[in-house]
């Protein structure tokens, strides 16, 4: 292949500040990131194109995070597997252990730490 | 950072979760301490402050709940506590939240669940202490701009701030206008992501006065809210005026 091989990555978080800043930081992992501010957007463009990892804030309008996560994994091909990354403040102090049920594969809460992002984007975006 | 290997404590009557626990947990680099009642849990917390504890909600003499008041209390620890519970409906679960748990795992337990909760309540404790240090947070935190120079170059990073600093004025014009409408969630919601980016920028101070406003409309305790909001727009504007020379990125 000629074409550099670089990683999708969608990004779905409301605060535009958020996206750039994740846009900065995953361009150095030769990440392609594309935006969603909703989780109807998130759902819409995770259907229409194929992703190497999710990128999830929790406080999400019209459709919040952990419903978009759970709605990703009741899906019946492969693409039901993606890795998801959740971010959030947890502003309504849900209690972790929700976020993995919703089956997302690690989170991290902010003030984002943003070395350990970047190793966890690694770990997911490794081999293949 | 080279010390004893921690240890995660489990109290638990019931030998079969206790071992599926243990079994669980065993990559962790912990040694994983099994008690099988809340007075055998004391007794190691006697001696040890292990850097977590996991404690069943349902067993005779001792309940979760007790264990929980004694730990916190009578030992004062501050570690992370989870619950196990086979307690189910929603309702139940956050009275496990609200009466001070860090987290809870409900049974079936699932071991993704039950492993990716424990790694990140231990990474998370380690930020705490971490960055709990005696000056209370600074105007701008040199180490997050330091760690944000490493994906950004100096005139990326000004044109982040200056988006936040944009984007928190307009959220600042909408919150003056929820206010003449006493719209609180949406005043909250608003509080939330200010603090958010804040804190992610760097701005330790600004993200506090926030959090406490925060924590303060929760409790539902009786606050002036204009007079707070006054505060942190007074503060902001004078923050956003000269935060470019405390930057310093020209060194």
């Amino acid at each position: 292949m000629t074409e550099v091989d670089y990683k999708k990555v969608l990004v779905a978080e409301d605060s535009s500040v958020i996206q750039n800043l994740l846009k900065k930081i995953l361009l150095f992992e030769n990440c392609k990131i594309t935006s969603a501010k909703d989780g109807k957007t998130v759902l819409d463009k995770f259907d229409s194109e194929d992703f190497d990892l999710v990128i999830m804030d929790i406080n999400l309008p019209v459709i919040d995070g952990l419903a978009a996560t759970r709605k990703i994994r009741s899906g019946k091909t492969k693409k039901a597997n993606i890795p998801i990354i959740g971010i959030s403040g947890n502003a309504k102090n849900l209690p972790v252990s929700e976020f993995f049920e919703a089956g997302m594969n690690e989170y991290m809460q902010k003030p984002l730490d943003y070395d350990k992002l970047i190793e966890l984007v690694k770990k997911y975006t490794a081999s293949n | 950072m080279k010390k004893e290997k921690g240890s995660i404590l489990v109290i638990d009557d019931n030998d079969i979760n206790r071992r599926y626990v243990k079994t669980v947990l065993r990559d962790l680099d912990r040694e994983i301490v099994l008690a099988e009642n809340g007075f055998l849990g004391l007794e190691y917390l006697q001696g040890q402050t292990p850097d977590l504890i996991l404690v069943d909600i349902q067993m005779p003499l001792m309940d979760g709940f007790q264990c929980y008041d004694r730990i916190r209390e009578f030992m004062q620890m501050d570690v992370p506590i989870l619950a196990i519970t086979a307690f189910s409906n929603e309702e139940d679960r956050q009275r496990f939240i609200d009466y001070g748990f860090n987290d809870y795992i409900t049974k079936p337990v699932k071991p993704e669940v039950l492993k990716s909760t424990i790694e990140y309540w231990l990474y998370e404790f380690q930020r705490t202490l971490a960055s709990d240090n005696p000056e209370e947070g600074s105007d701008l935190d040199p180490d997050t701009v330091k760690e944000l120079l490493k994906y950004a170059n100096p005139d990326e990073l000004i044109e982040l701030y200056k988006e936040f600093i944009e984007e928190t004025k307009t959220f600042s014009e909408k919150l003056a206008f929820l206010q003449s409408k006493a719209d609180h969630a949406e005043i909250l919601s608003i509080l939330h992501t200010i603090k958010g980016n804040a804190g992610s920028l760097g701005f330790s101070k600004l993200s506090d006065l926030i959090a406490r406003l925060e924590d303060d409309l929760k409790q539902k305790k009786q606050v002036s809210l204009s007079e707070r909001l006054h505060k942190i727009r007074a503060y902001s504007s004078k923050l956003f005026e000269n935060y470019e020379a405390q930057l310093n990125l020209n060194q």
